[in-house]
């Protein structure tokens, strides 16, 4: 055995927190199933279980803070249940190449829409703003594409509302839009469009 | 390709390049504004391999104005199983286009078994790493021409099964390569408060005549541990290994890395004529 088993191992151990858990309960049976050498688990079973987390967990506020500024209203928006939701999320997996906090982001979007738990506790037109940013980032890709997506929600406009730093109601009405974003060639801008689908009531009350 | 006698050769010759800043978007505006300021900026290399035509376009605009530096962060030079082929292709392109006279990577492993770590994972200081860091700087240099310099992290925790200190690793490292060091100064005043060395001691360890260039900022404390978050003024304590390191080493640029909680651009400008004004006392640059 030799570093690379050794490497692969941390890997896991410093992204996996039930793996990194079982290996320091039981280091040499969880070694056995990493593919490392007895002495070589009883070398790496020396290291304070505390320190390992604490390495695991810089890791995955590091993890955090890239998805949160590539998802900036959301995580303003849902402040400590994001951070919640992703490490939920980050026990799902991690991303890998030079767009892997991209990639991240946009998983961790469509995570966050399909938790239940944030449709509890959530107004509706908040998770339609995560799938507004993760649609967003999507179209920023280079190459000429065209997407859309349907949004009960008016989210372009709920999105630009609080960039400028104004309140939105929790208590919002509906207003379907279909939104559009094209790139017509790898060179040239990003353009949107928007289809009102319905007439807009405004909002509820005051948020 | 160039041995690491040409290399460690080589060295001597690189220019001094003066006061840097680690470019960031929030600050272009300001960055653009106080141009005359900054000699010189050093880029993270991943944000340009894959880049969107907007990263492009910004490329194209700093590399007008200002000397690049590329900096990576994910080649892995400390991978026992060798080095992503495509990445360092995407790398060298990038490194090709920019003709810096130098680009830096660290001394670290950031994944294996197919697995990204997300971060600067530390390697045990070990025969075995230094020859698998060896190896694949070689590697490096059969795409990349231009000098590549190391840099140290800082660790959150040390890997059992160490040979040597890791400033004798780091000493056999340059040997061996003839790399050049970027010593980052806030890791190793924050890895000596982390894990109880002396600087003095482990500055004596080191080849000095290979530090090329220095990277300095301020961290902050989180229950008793100095995280290296890039997110403060630099402390008094890296201002004095700055003036210590300038001292005795041929320097040729230093780099400031703020990367959160950026304050008003005018602190910025502030660390940096500070950091011009120590390097000028010690004849570094003009």
């Amino acid at each position: 055995m030799g570093l690379a088993e050794t490497q692969k191992a941390l890997a896991r151990i410093y992204t996996d927190s039930d793996l990194r858990e079982r290996f320091f309960a039981d280091p040499q049976a969880v070694g056995r199933q990493l593919g490392l050498a007895s002495d070589e688990s009883a070398r790496l079973a020396q290291i304070p279980p505390q320190q390992a987390a604490y390495f695991a967990a810089s890791l995955l506020n590091k993890r955090i803070h890239e998805v949160a500024k590539l998802l900036p209203l959301s995580a303003r928006l849902l402040g400590q249940q994001f951070r919640k939701l992703f490490r939920e999320y980050a026990q799902t997996g991690v991303p890998s190449g030079t767009k892997k906090h991209t990639e991240d982001a946009i998983s961790f979007a469509a995570y966050a829409e399909r938790s239940q738990r944030l449709q509890d506790c959530a107004p509706a037109w908040t998770i339609e703003l995560l799938g507004y940013e993760s649609e967003s980032l999507r179209a920023a890709k280079p190459k000429p594409h065209l997407r859309w997506r349907r949004f009960r929600y008016p989210v372009h406009e709920i999105a630009r509302r609080l960039s400028q730093g104004e309140q939105v109601s929790e208590q919002l009405e509906t207003c379907p839009v279909v939104l559009l974003w094209f790139r017509p060639s790898r060179n040239a801008r990003l353009r949107h469009r928007v289809i009102k689908l319905g007439k807009g009531k405004g909002e509820k009350g005051k948020g | 390709m160039a041995d690491a006698a040409e290399t460690r050769s080589a060295r001597s010759g690189l220019p001094a390049l003066g006061v840097g800043l680690g470019f960031r978007e929030p600050f272009r505006s300001e960055l653009f504004m106080h141009r005359r300021e900054v000699d010189f900026l050093e880029i993270t290399a991943e944000h340009y391999l894959d880049a969107s035509p907007r990263k492009e376009r910004e490329l194209e605009l700093l590399a007008e104005h200002f000397r690049l530096i590329p900096h990576a962060l994910n080649l892995s030079l400390g991978s026992a199983e060798g080095l992503d082929a495509a990445y360092l292709k995407k790398l060298a392109r990038l490194v090709r286009r920019l003709d810096p006279p130098w680009w830096s990577e660290h001394i670290s492993f950031t994944r294996a078994g197919g697995v990204e770590i997300g971060h600067l994972a530390p390697l045990p200081w070990t025969r075995e790493a230094l020859d698998v860091l060896c190896r694949n700087v070689s590697e490096v240099r059969r795409h990349i021409d231009a000098p590549l310099i190391l840099e140290n992290i800082t660790y959150l925790l040390a890997l059992p099964g160490g040979e040597m200190t890791e400033a004798d690793f780091l000493a056999e490292l340059v040997e061996r390569t003839g790399c050049g060091l970027l010593l980052d100064i806030t890791n190793l005043h924050t890895n000596a408060l982390n894990h109880g060395y002396d600087v003095e001691e482990f500055l004596g360890r080191l080849p000095l005549e290979a530090i090329v260039q220095l990277h300095f900022v301020g961290g902050r404390w989180d229950d008793g541990v100095l995280i290296d978050s890039h997110s403060e003024p630099t402390p008094t304590e890296v201002w004095q290994l700055m003036e210590r390191v300038l001292e005795c080493a041929p320097v040729r640029g230093v780099v400031l890395e703020r990367d959160e909680n950026f304050p008003p651009f005018a602190e910025i400008l502030l660390e940096l004529r500070r950091a011009r004004d120590a390097g000028r006392r010690h004849e570094r640059w003009a």
